[in-house]
């Protein structure tokens, strides 16, 4: 069917598959919405396609959702295996198959406050993983463990402030990817970077900050967070976690070691 | 202009649709970010635009990743995504067949021109038929028509029994 106008159209003209959309989407005017229901209402044919539109529309709706890349599941795992802690020599390992990216973490923060400076949660799933981060701080300087691979996903981290800042040094470079930090509802933070080769992306956002890696970036982030601060988000697209020796003792950072 | 703002307002979106629309969520971040930093640097004049001309920036940028060859997931890796830790877990039963209908939407999708993906995904994010054929330069009453084949097209790739599997 053409696209012929709803209001010059002859009444018993059949609507067309466009037609059908627009009223499914609300996109026609209340007069034109008007011609629309009263012609499905007497006609078997548009109405039977009006009602196979609809079926199309929600289905596919249901299966981009269903589908949808932004809530992936972990599948469920009860021993270490890819993707899962193992212990190693006092360190915690993971092993995965799927990226080519090693990063790492370490806070210094743990270092520079002691176990008792450091407490952190996360829920259930990704317990584990902060008890990496956590373990690493806590075994001191030379100490190393590495999550190969795998997403960090997002995670939730509750510490005791340290001032008012802490820092993240970047020490290698992934390809690309974002870190996200969320410290919490309500206060704002702020960052900048320091040094770096004019390739690096910060943005802060209402509630956090947000770091595109580059594979060619050098810079350092410093974020600031307000005192009152006690959880931050840290979400890292697509990195592994591989904690290093602590190159700023005494003060609270993160360190994120983003290598090939 | 408050990026801030609209940044929280349009930032899932964004990445949901990019997701969709490359098949790699990783890709679709950084996409994102880099939209809303060149919006923070280089506002488009229109600003009653600005969403429909971050989706056009964040579209372009992935599809220059694509061309740049810099990465794009295969049905294969989209649909062994790295576990994210946080996010719930599942059986393996499950798994696999959440992994199977994730690659069989992926692959309807794929079958798709890229106008036929753009629209669809813009419009289940909600975007009205005029901001579409803006951001696609299809005349507004000509999208509902477009809309209607790429449903069509759309269901006609995708298994019978797909609701079976999910």
């Amino acid at each position: 069917m053409t696209t012929t106008d709803l209001d010059t159209r002859p009444a018993d003209h059949h609507l067309s598959d466009g037609d059908l959309v627009r009223r499914l989407d609300d996109e026609l005017d209340p007069r034109e919405a008007a011609r629309v229901d009263a012609h499905l209402t007497g006609c078997e044919r548009c109405h039977s396609a009006m009602t196979e539109t609809r079926v199309h529309s929600l289905r596919v709706s249901r299966l981009l959702e269903i589908a949808d890349p932004t809530h992936e599941s972990a599948p469920a795992t009860t021993e270490p295996a890819s993707g899962a802690p193992a212990a190693h020599g006092g360190r915690l390992r993971w092993r995965s198959t799927y990226w080519h990216v090693a990063a790492a973490i370490l806070l210094t923060a743990g270092l520079a406050l002691g176990a008792t400076g450091l407490r952190s949660w996360i829920g259930d799933a990704s317990r584990a993983a902060w008890s990496l981060i956590a373990d690493a701080a806590d075994s001191g300087p030379g100490d190393s463990s590495v999550w190969e691979g795998g997403s960090l996903g997002s995670v939730t981290a509750t510490f005791v402030p340290y001032g008012d800042r802490f820092a993240i040094r970047v020490t290698h470079r992934q390809a690309s990817g974002t870190l996200r930090l969320r410290p919490g509802d309500g206060p704002s933070a702020s960052a900048r970077v320091e040094g770096g080769t004019g390739i690096e992306t910060l943005l802060v956002v209402p509630d956090g900050v947000s770091i595109l890696n580059d594979a060619r970036s050098t810079a350092d982030y410093e974020i600031v967070i307000p005192p009152s601060v006690t959880e931050v988000e840290i979400r890292i697209a697509a990195e592994g976690i591989h904690t290093a020796p602590a190159p700023h003792e005494g003060e609270p950072s993160m360190v994120f070691d983003l290598a090939r | 202009m408050n990026v801030g703002a609209l940044y929280e307002r349009y930032h899932d979106s964004l990445v949901r649709y990019l997701a969709r629309y490359s098949g790699d969520l990783d890709l679709a971040e950084d996409a994102a970010h880099e939209a809303f930093l060149r919006l923070a640097e280089r506002p488009p004049a229109d600003s009653q635009g600005v969403r429909a001309w971050l989706f056009t920036v964040g579209t372009n940028l992935v599809r220059d990743a694509w061309r740049s060859g810099r990465r794009r997931s295969t049905l294969l890796q989209a649909s062994q995504a790295r576990p994210g830790i946080g996010t719930p877990t599942v059986g393996p039963e499950a798994t696999l067949e959440q992994s199977e209908t994730r690659r069989l939407v992926r692959t309807a999708l794929d079958a798709l021109s890229d106008r036929d993906r753009r629209v669809l995904l813009m419009r289940e994010e909600g975007f009205k038929h005029r901001e579409i054929g803006d951001a696609l330069g299809i005349p507004t009453k000509s999208v509902g028509t477009v809309i209607a084949r790429a449903l069509k097209k759309l269901a006609d790739h995708l298994p019978t029994d797909m609701e079976d599997r999910a």
